[in-house]
């Protein structure tokens, strides 16, 4: 009942006090939210989208000069337990949305992202496509939003080119939520060319592989990480951004925190205004006999409401706010840590619980005031002798002490530092002000009142604004609280606008001092970013060529550490620009003899904020840590920049480039003679361009004018949070005027029985309002600082936002104009991207399934045949031969190791030439022009079972490949290489997944034997259809096995060979069925047959004989009968291998059994070579005995056009 | 408190009581030593110029108000030691009080108006609150607001209020002060007839000379003290 008639009646018959209150919470819980929500979304792809791309990656390997293709062979090792996936990520602008978009350059041979991304559809011809750079595959959402269909070309702007990356295949949306939504994914050799990277990465990531500790590889990976490159976990660098953007962050949300005190403020206000409005029904309930707690209930209630309401409101109005606040909140992120893609903004529930929470606290908190005013009331009998409630001395003395010491706190906290970035010490400085205010709220209409009291005639004189004091003065508590919320916002606000407008008088100021350039060239930057990337090198050369060197600073930046932290080196043609001049520097001195010493003397330029953070003045010398090495350089002068907040050190350009040699120019400043004409200049450029790339070329009014627009839209939220406050406390002080004319409804209803007209009570009530704020604004200039203290500019620079000029306009010489290409002065950008520019085509050439399949895909036009005879020169050809399409190194073996257990075992190298012929010039360093695969198996043949591993790379990097001088092949940590000296082959190899390793040494027992007629073994019918076929057919081996961390020592036999060919296999040729046997009588056999789809046999030679002796000679088939007895049903692919054989040669009288050793020896090379075949051991009994290895293909699929 | 006293009991005792107020530097004294008994179920008039200490009188029997001498005990409850609790307890069962501006909870109908004090107990007894609808004879009006009633269905919708839970006090402050002479009779009439069927005492502080004598008993008060106590025909009027 009390509540009814406290709460819920009223709402109902009178709810516009009760909405004006919610409007007011929601507004402030909004603003909140809204930040909060546009901050994860601008922030998104920097932070969680970081994450989110590496996927199952645990580390990274990066430098900020890249990470240089020669540091792979040094990482090799770790192949063994983690897979090495190169990356290469860049930012891209699509120019007829300006979307930025993430190109992300993996391999898809080993990438498993791309495995995951595009599942069965990357397989086949598109597989071979991608792998070649022919196209690149966008997420299916992305793809319609930009009009685009398979096959369509989507155009990219990189460096200042456009590119044409055909569409090969879209990646489903289930598939491609999160960062992947906004990113080209592409073969590693494209993207490699897009972003001009010259084969550098990015990055290399570490996927460990199963059963690997990640800790144990991070020790591993730090062991061998070299100089200059840096290993960490791939969260670590979200990390570091969130440490960018922390302070701006943290500021935002301090600013949107005051919306939400205001608010609740408003809240207070307007719920012990209530109680008051209600007082004589509360007094009633007194008299009746409620009790205080079921009163105080009734309030909470209202409280809880408004607080839940509120906050489910301003939750969802937030998250709808946040769409409108977004592209702002970007504007400004990006000044700090540069674009991103787009995120949008998530609905994520976590807001709405914020909110409510935020709500229930802030109303909660807000119910405090009128508690009191309740606890006050008195019963209705008592409530007849209310009076003005006078402040005692006491409390107005207390209150004015409060005031004081709040100003001196506030005056102390300004003096502090930032802590670890945030400005936390001007936050409280900025809070102890407003208390300061607030608490001087009520002595001041206290004072005002009494004083108004004692002036007699001030009845007479100005009867409304007596009664105006003494409506104030008798709800002082109620009024002074109402004023304090428009205090603190207006204060706020005042703040606000003081700085941003001193701020940007200073900007305009320095612009106008120090942008010295005449022209400015740069990439093109998204609407409301910054610049993308950096500039294609031809662009430098192209203005050296057009105004001469001497005219010309070609800006380069990176990322470096001084003293451990970030700072950005940049790198300055410093000769150039002295002669100009440019930034003002805090001695005083001319930048041209600044700048002139600094190029003279090898030293460095710092910008203020670099020598505030680090505690360096002019004339100490800094050491710098980049991943080229430390340089050591004085500091020849501090400069003002308006845009830096990180800190900035600039050296000659001579010394910068060579601690980051494939860093390119971010951006080409011109310096004209005085004679020239800006736009004349600006034309010529724009001819000797071409049209060719698509950069901007802006004069340096128009660079001005640039960074002045920045800076705008770098405020634009903080202005709209300024706005929400003020919007908050005119409800304030709606709220309470309403609730104060009610209280004084009698009142007033008297003056007009006595005559008072509507005009009189008009000017009491807007006296009223008015006398609730009037002190206030000077309170707002109290919080801004003299900016000619740097220190205070800078702190409060940070309470500001951290607002930064980008990169690209920070330097201390002038901006170019806004320019277009000359096409974009004919028509639009799609006129650019289709129109005349010479754009950038791929040449013909993602995940990789087989490269067998790319193989059949692979033209055989380019590749060298065989011609026989043939005569094998070693040790040259036990190398390589790329100019045959294929090539493998095949170990095959029988092991007993010491306590008698038996294995076979296998290590196979394959090699699988893509593209004929040397790379043509330009071609990226990571064209996928040859892949290499390995096979590694293990068939205990006690357990008969088999353990089988495969990897697959391209060879680049160093990953894989083999010398063509020698014998030395190798995938990863698997090596087949022969010692010249011994002659004897090392085979090595470790399969962390199988928990397998094998460290073998195998020495040939008899030479090498070249098999097959004039030395090539015919695979086919047809001329031209044969390899080159070269065999240790006995190999005494000794050595170790590793199994499930057991190491055996092992002895046994092995057999060896390598094979190259183009194409050699017949093309009937569904399979075949090889044996490689040693009997015990010194002989070996080489059995081959290649079986027709149906069962027939080829009817081409059919082996080799290899006598005692190390002699040899053919067999043709018409000697060797092969019969299969028995056969043997695969459990993992069903299909049905021979297991048992009766081989005859009549001619060498052997009739022989054979046997396999293990049934199950089914390898799946699916993901490798493509091939699932049985290799397994065979017991050789009969007329002979002995062992050896056969091999079994196209019993699980045909081999038909493969190799 | 839950069975209202015999008549022969004394229901409120006042002894020596004493209230004044500070106005400055000068003290008003509401009561000076007032002695007072009240038997249950006793109509007694409280009669005497404005400012001469009625509503003073009244609030200390309510327990509003404390003595500053003297001690003031209502059904057995000492109001000056008991606690705030206890005496909240004592207007929400013990006490109704009829105010003369009627204070009625503007945003409750007439029936919640009613049912407040049982209300304000967790008390639901829709048949009483029916009764003494019936009773007032505002039935046709039990989901009207006070707003859209006159002064004395008003003043008959406080009256029923304070009655509804049966207290064994009735206080009345100048109930028919702001009612024309018809509506005031007809509202002393329901007062009577319902607080005799409760057996409540009855308490008026009023100006109205034919309302005091109605009585059972007389007290006029005059600068705070009491200057006659006894039967309304026997009063020998205002001191000169």
């Amino acid at each position: 009942m009390i509540l009814r008639a406290l709460f819920l009646r009223p709402l109902v018959r009178a709810p516009l006090r009760f909405l004006a209150t919610l409007l007011g919470i929601s507004a402030g819980v909004a603003a909140f939210v809204a930040t909060l929500a546009s901050n994860r979304a601008a922030l998104a792809s920097l932070r969680e989208d970081t994450r989110a791309l590496a996927g199952a990656a645990q580390f990274e390997i990066s430098s900020a000069a890249l990470v240089p293709p020669e540091a792979l062979p040094i990482l090799r090792p770790l192949e063994a337990d983690a897979e090495l996936l190169p990356v290469i990520e860049e930012l891209v602008l699509e120019p007829r949305s300006g979307a930025v978009l993430r190109l992300l350059g993996l391999d898809p041979l080993l990438d498993p992202r791309a495995r995951g991304l595009a599942g069965e559809a990357l397989g086949g011809d598109l597989a071979l496509r991608t792998l070649r750079g022919e196209g690149v595959w966008i997420a299916e959402p992305l793809a319609l939003t930009l009009g685009l269909r398979v096959g369509d070309d989507l155009g990219v702007e990189a460096h200042g080119r456009i590119f044409e990356l055909r569409l090969l295949g879209t990646l489903p949306a289930a598939r491609s939520d999160g960062p992947f939504a906004t990113t080209i994914v592409a073969d590693l050799a494209l993207a490699d060319r897009v972003a001009g990277r010259k084969g550098r990465l990015d990055r290399v990531e570490l996927l460990a592989r199963p059963g690997v500790d990640p800790r144990d590889l991070e020790r591993e990976a730090r062991a061998l990480v070299p100089l200059g490159l840096e290993l960490r976990s791939t969260g670590a660098r979200a990390a570091q951004t969130q440490g960018l953007v922390r302070s701006l962050e943290f500021n935002l949300l301090a600013l949107s925190g005051i919306s939400l005190l205001v608010a609740g403020v408003l809240v207070a206000t307007a719920l012990a205004t209530s109680v008051v409005q209600r007082s004589r029904t509360l007094a009633l309930l007194v008299s009746l006999g409620a009790g205080r707690a079921a009163l105080v209930s009734a309030l909470v209630v209202e409280a809880l409401a408004l607080g839940l309401l509120g906050g489910l409101l301003g939750a969802f109005g937030g998250y709808a706010g946040a769409h409108a606040v977004v592209p702002a909140m970007r504007a400004t992120l990006t000044t700090v840590v540069g674009s991103a893609p787009e995120n949008p903004v998530r609905f994520e529930f976590d807001l709405v619980w914020l909110g409510l929470a935020l709500g229930l606290v802030v109303a909660a908190a807000s119910a405090v005031l009128p508690l009191f005013e309740i606890l006050r009331t008195p019963p209705l009998q008592s409530l007849a002798r209310e009076r003005p409630d006078w402040l005692t001395p006491r409390a107005r003395v207390g209150a004015v002490g409060v005031a004081i010491l709040a100003a001196l706190a506030a005056h102390e906290l300004l003096r502090l530092p930032a802590w670890h970035g945030l400005p936390i010490a001007a936050l409280g400085s900025a809070t102890a002000l407003l208390a300061a205010l607030f608490a001087l709220q009520g002595p001041l209409c206290d004072a005002l009142a009494r004083l108004a009291a004692r002036i007699p005639r001030l009845l007479v004189l100005a009867g409304p604004l007596r009664l105006a004091l003494a409506a104030l003065a008798a709800g002082r508590r109620r009024s002074a609280w109402a004023a304090g919320a428009v205090g603190m916002s207006v204060a706020l606000s005042v703040a606000i606008a003081t700085l941003v407008h001193s701020f940007r008088t200073t900007v305009v100021e320095w612009t106008a001092s120090s942008l010295r350039t005449d022209l400015q060239v740069r990439t093109l930057a998204p609407p409301g970013g910054v610049p993308l990337g950096t500039l294609d090198p031809e662009v430098a050369q192209i203005c050296k060529r057009v105004f001469g060197a001497e005219a010309i600073d070609d800006y380069h930046a990176a990322a470096a550490e001084v003293d451990g932290r970030r700072i950005t080196l940049t790198g300055a043609n410093l000769d150039v620009v002295a002669r100009r001049g440019g930034f003002g520097y805090r001695d005083g001195r001319d930048s041209r003899e600044v700048l002139a010493r600094a190029f003279a003397e090898h030293s460095a330029v710092v910008s203020e904020s670099f020598a505030l953070q680090f505690g360096r003045k002019e004339g100490d010398t800094l050491q710098v840590q980049t991943p080229g090495g430390t340089i050591e350089r004085r500091i020849e002068g501090v400069y003002y920049d308006y845009g830096d907040s990180q800190g900035t050190v600039i050296v000659d350009l001579a010394d910068f480039q060579p601690l980051y040699p494939a860093r390119a120019t971010h951006h080409v400043e011109v310096y004209l003679p005085a004679d020239v004409d800006v736009e004349v200049a600006r034309g010529q450029l724009l001819d000797a361009l071409g049209g060719r790339f698509h950069v901007e070329v802006l004069t340096n009014a128009e660079l001005r004018t640039n960074v002045l627009s920045i800076f705008d839209r770098t405020f634009a939220i903080t202005n709209a949070l300024v706005l929400v406050n003020a919007f908050v406390a005119v409800i304030a002080v709606l709220t309470v005027l309403f609730a104060l004319l009610r209280e004084r409804a009698a009142d007033l209803a008297l003056l007009r029985a006595l005559g008072a007209s509507r005009l009189e009570l008009g000017a009491q009530v807007t006296l009223q309002s008015g006398l609730l704020g009037p002190w206030v604004p000077s309170r707002g200039r109290d919080g801004y600082c003299d900016r000619r203290d740097a220190r205070h500019r800078c702190q409060l620079a940070e309470l500001r936002l951290d607002a930064r000029v980008p990169p690209a306009l920070e330097r201390d010489s002038g901006r170019a104009r806004r320019g277009r290409t000359r096409l974009s002065r004919r028509g639009s950008r799609a006129g650019l991207a289709r129109g005349a520019c010479q754009h950038e085509r791929r040449a013909p050439g993602g995940r990789m399934k087989f490269a067998a399949s790319l193989a059949c895909l692979a033209l055989l036009s380019g590749w060298k045949q065989h011609a026989s005879p043939f005569e094998a020169h070693f040790p040259a050809d036990h190398g390589a031969h790329p100019e045959f399409k294929n090539e493998w190194w095949y170990a095959t073996g029988e092991l007993e190791a010491a306590g008698g257990e038996h294995f076979g075992y296998q290590l196979t190298v394959f090699r699988l030439g893509l593209e004929p012929g040397l790379p043509p010039e330009g071609e990226s360093y990571w064209s996928a022009r040859t892949l290499y695969s390995g096979h590694l198996a293990l068939t205990h043949i006690g357990a008969r079972t088999t353990r089988s591993a495969e990897r697959s790379a391209r060879a680049n990097g160093g990953l894989a490949g083999a010398r063509t001088d020698e014998l030395d092949a190798w995938i990863g940590d698997w090596r087949i290489v022969r010692d010249p000296s011994t002659g004897t082959l090392h085979a090595s190899g470790r399969a962390r997944e199988i928990g397998v390793a094998l460290e073998l040494d195998l020495r040939p027992a008899k030479p090498a034997v070249l098999h097959g007629p004039d030395g090539l073994s015919p695979k086919g019918t047809q001329a031209g259809e044969a390899s080159a076929y070269v065999s240790f057919t006995r190999l005494a081996t000794s050595g170790h096995v590793t199994l499930d961390g057991r190491a055996l020592e092992v002895t046994g036999e092995s057999w060896f060979d390598h094979e190259w060919g183009s194409g050699q296999l017949g093309k009937d040729v569904v399979g075949w069925d090889w044996f490689g046997l040693r009997l015990t009588d010194g002989r070996e056999l080489m059995i081959y047959r290649l079986r027709r789809a149906g069962g027939s046999v080829l009817p081409i030679c059919a082996g080799t004989l290899v006598r005692k002796d190390g002699s040899s000679r053919p067999l043709a088939s018409s000697e060797v009968e092969l019969a299969v007895e028995e056969r043997w049903k695969s459990p993992h692919t069903l299909a049905e291998y021979p297991a048992r054989w009766k081989l005859s040669v009549p001619s060498e009288k052997l009739e022989l059994h054979l046997c396999a050793r293990a049934p199950d020896c089914e390898i799946d090379g699916s993901h490798s070579t493509g091939v699932v075949y049985w290799e397994g051991p065979v017991k050789v009994e009969g007329s002979a005995s002995g062992g050896g290895y056969a091999e079994l293909t196209g019993y699980a699929g045909s081999l038909e056009g493969r190799f | 408190m839950d069975s209202a006293p015999t008549a022969a009991q004394t229901l409120a005792r006042l002894t020596g009581a004493t209230r004044r107020y500070s106005r400055g530097a000068e003290d008003v004294h509401a009561l000076e030593n007032v002695d007072l008994t009240l038997a249950a179920g006793e109509w007694l008039t409280l009669v005497g110029p404005s400012g001469c200490g009625k509503s003073t009188l009244l609030n200390l029997l309510s327990g509003v108000d404390q003595p500053d001498e003297g001690s003031v005990e209502v059904g057995g409850l000492e109001l000056a030691r008991s606690t705030e609790s206890q005496r909240t307890l004592l207007r929400r069962r013990g006490i109704g009080i009829v105010f003369q501006s009627f204070h009625l909870v503007p945003h409750l109908t007439v029936e919640e108006n009613i049912a407040l004090p049982l209300a304000l107990d967790r008390k639901r007894d829709p048949a009483r609150v029916a009764e003494l609808l019936e009773r007032v004879g505002l039935t046709p009006r039990a989901t009207h607001f006070p707003s859209e009633l006159s002064g004395g269905e008003q003043q008959r919708t406080a009256l029923a209020r304070a009655l509804v839970h049966k207290p064994m006090l009735v206080l009345a402050d100048e109930p028919t002060g702001n009612l024309d002479s018809a509506s005031g009779a007809r509202v002393l009439d329901l007062l009577d007839e319902l607080r005799r069927e409760n057996g409540s005492a009855l308490v008026i502080a009023t100006h109205d000379a034919r309302l005091a004598a109605r009585a059972d008993r007389l007290v006029r008060l005059a600068d705070g003290r009491i200057v006659y106590d006894g039967r309304p025909q026997d009063d020998p009027g205002p001191p000169r």
